[in-house]
């Protein structure tokens, strides 16, 4: 017998797990046969998913892991590819089975996020570990623009552009914008880095372009990715720029 | 006691007894500065005991810490020697340059801007030292607001405002002014890559059979004054020169030095530039831009100082 769908019998529009009660502690929850849970994300990954988590730490990794790819497949349908490199440290078989994991669980749809899925996205943009780069919340809903779509007009661009930027601004501690460099066309990262001494904004990372349209199509392809921002930011902090040009570099390459 | 402080009347004058404690300690400040085939007027010449080699090599005589302001540019400068014995080289741009903030490796190739195997420093005036012994070592200014030294004109032993304000700051040890608007972004590079020679290092970086070269003071001057003329170039308005280099008579008589002097005198020189006097390179004789004559290093000896020639 199939399992009905979620929205027969939930609130699609609520994060998934909104019917769970919080213990008078607020340690613990309880779901709706009184049966009490470690946490939300015990809840959902064992009760929901049939897994068993090693340990606390190793459940929200994989909730992390979950929260990044399933925002990839909201905003931009990610592929095999791009999740094995984003998200799977380059595992692509980790990814297919992934992907394989979230079609038999109906949290997938061919490769889109179900009702259920978009319920878990958001479920998991809210519960987020406080010690991580967040993925900010609603990123996997704001509007975007695909660089290769033509029948959308300058105006309409720059309209979606903007609103990417000030979400940016508001949301996140480094982001990309479109500026010169020096005299050209260009796309930085510019972002917060503490210092002495004062913690000035800095430039991370830049790129040049031969004109503006190049810029623009380029500033549209890391607008459909502004979940990774953070996690890019810090991939330069760690690392280096051009760790970072390698690595979208690696992405362009990957079919979407 | 050795003391690390300096009267703001030192510049040219006799220098005083080597120190010799193990504490960074400043040298007498000459008024010109030999390097490279030319001459430079600096802001710091210290002497850094625990950094510099013992062992004798080219590297003696050598300062440990140079910094000066480029004529060109109107960057400051600075030469810094590191731990393992090889030196650095930094150049500093103001707020409103170009690059101005950038990390090192987000300043894209395209733009050209290397020094020695490229740059691996960038940031702000390093103040983490002020007011210590170590202040030798931090990557800043001497002085925040870089004061202007006209080595046109003598200066008056009776202006005592003028010598406050040129010297304000002197003191290493005095506490930097730490104003957003006047912090400047330093970019800088080091020495110490394979095939480069740390003289204070036990592994010596080795580039295949090649023997390490020590990257001595010279070189890294002609890299830090290129890194500034790079830097420079990417601003929209290449101001001219700010001191006029010396005529291809690098030793002129002090007859033509008047005559000089009075050609190149406020109102005279309706073309002159607004910021003459900031910083002195002293370009090789033969300078198509001559137009001053040189003032000489009274402490260098056969070269022609001002004593000797009168």
């Amino acid at each position: 017998m199939s399992r009905p769908n979620y929205d027969y019998w939930r609130e699609p529009s609520l994060p998934w797990g909104y019917w769970l009660q919080h213990e008078p502690h607020y340690r613990e929850v309880r779901d709706e046969e009184g049966r009490v849970w470690p946490s939300l994300h015990d809840y959902f990954y064992t009760h929901r998913l049939g897994l068993e988590p090693f340990n606390p730490s190793f459940l929200e990794h994989s909730m992390r892991r979950m929260l990044a790819a399933f925002c990839a497949i909201e905003r931009r349908g990610a592929g095999i590819e791009e999740l094995a490199i984003e998200v799977f440290d380059g595992k692509r078989d980790v990814a297919r089975h992934f992907l394989m994991q979230c079609e038999s669980e109906r949290l997938t749809d061919r490769g889109m996020l179900t009702v259920e899925g978009r319920a878990v996205l958001h479920m998991l943009e809210l519960t987020q570990a406080p010690d991580m780069p967040a993925i900010p919340v609603g990123v996997a809903d704001m509007p975007r623009v695909h660089p290769d779509d033509t029948s959308i007009g300058p105006e309409e661009r720059e309209r979606v552009f903007g609103a990417q930027e000030a979400f940016a601004r508001d949301n996140l501690r480094f982001r990309f914008i479109r500026e010169k460099v020096v005299s050209s066309p260009g796309i930085k990262l510019v972002g917060l880095a503490l210092g002495r001494p004062m913690p000035f904004t800095r430039v991370i990372w830049s790129m040049e372009f031969a004109n503006d349209a190049a810029r623009d199509r380029m500033f549209a392809w890391l607008t459909l990715r502004l979940d990774r921002w953070a996690d890019w930011a810090e991939l330069v902090l760690k690392s280096s720029a051009q760790t970072l040009t390698e690595r979208l570099l690696q992405l362009m390459l990957a079919p979407e | 006691m050795p003391s690390n402080r300096r009267t703001s009347s030192s510049r040219g004058r006799k220098p005083a007894l080597p120190n010799r404690s193990s504490e960074p300690h400043e040298l007498p400040l000459p008024r010109t500065f030999p390097i490279a085939g030319t001459e430079i007027v600096p802001q710091q010449v210290w002497r850094i005991p625990d950094r510099h080699p013992r062992l004798p090599g080219p590297w003696k005589g050598e300062p440990d810490r140079l910094a000066w302001i480029d004529a060109a540019t109107g960057y400051s400068c600075l030469i810094l020697r590191q731990r393992s014995g090889a030196l650095s080289g930094y150049v500093s741009v103001p707020v409103g340059h170009p690059l101005w903030g950038y990390e090192h490796d987000a300043v894209p190739p395209s733009l050209g801007i290397s020094a020695h195997r490229g740059l691996n420093y960038s940031q702000y005036c390093d103040d983490s030292l002020a007011g210590t012994p170590g202040a030798a070592l931090r990557i800043c200014h001497t002085q925040h607001e870089a004061a202007a030294v006209d080595l046109m004109r003598e200066r008056d032993p009776l202006d005592k405002f003028t010598d406050w304000v040129a010297h304000a700051g002197r003191d290493p040890l005095a506490e930097p002014e730490l104003e957003p608007a006047k912090m400047a972004w330093w970019f800088g590079f080091s020495t110490d890559f394979p095939g480069d020679l740390e003289p204070l290092e036990q592994q010596v970086n080795h580039m295949g059979a090649e023997a390490p070269v020590y990257r001595d003071l010279s070189y890294v001057f002609t890299e830090v004054v290129g890194l500034a003329g790079q830097l420079h170039a990417l601003t929209k308005a290449n101001e001219p020169l700010a001191v006029a280099p010396p005529p291809p008579e690098s030793l002129a008589s002090p007859q033509a030095r008047k005559r000089q002097k009075r050609d190149t005198a406020p109102g005279v020189d309706a073309g002159a530039p607004v910021r003459a006097g900031r910083g002195q390179n002293r370009q090789p004789p033969g300078n198509i831009f001559s137009a001053a004559p040189p003032r000489q290093n009274p402490l260098l000896p056969g070269k022609g100082g001002a004593d000797e020639q009168a």
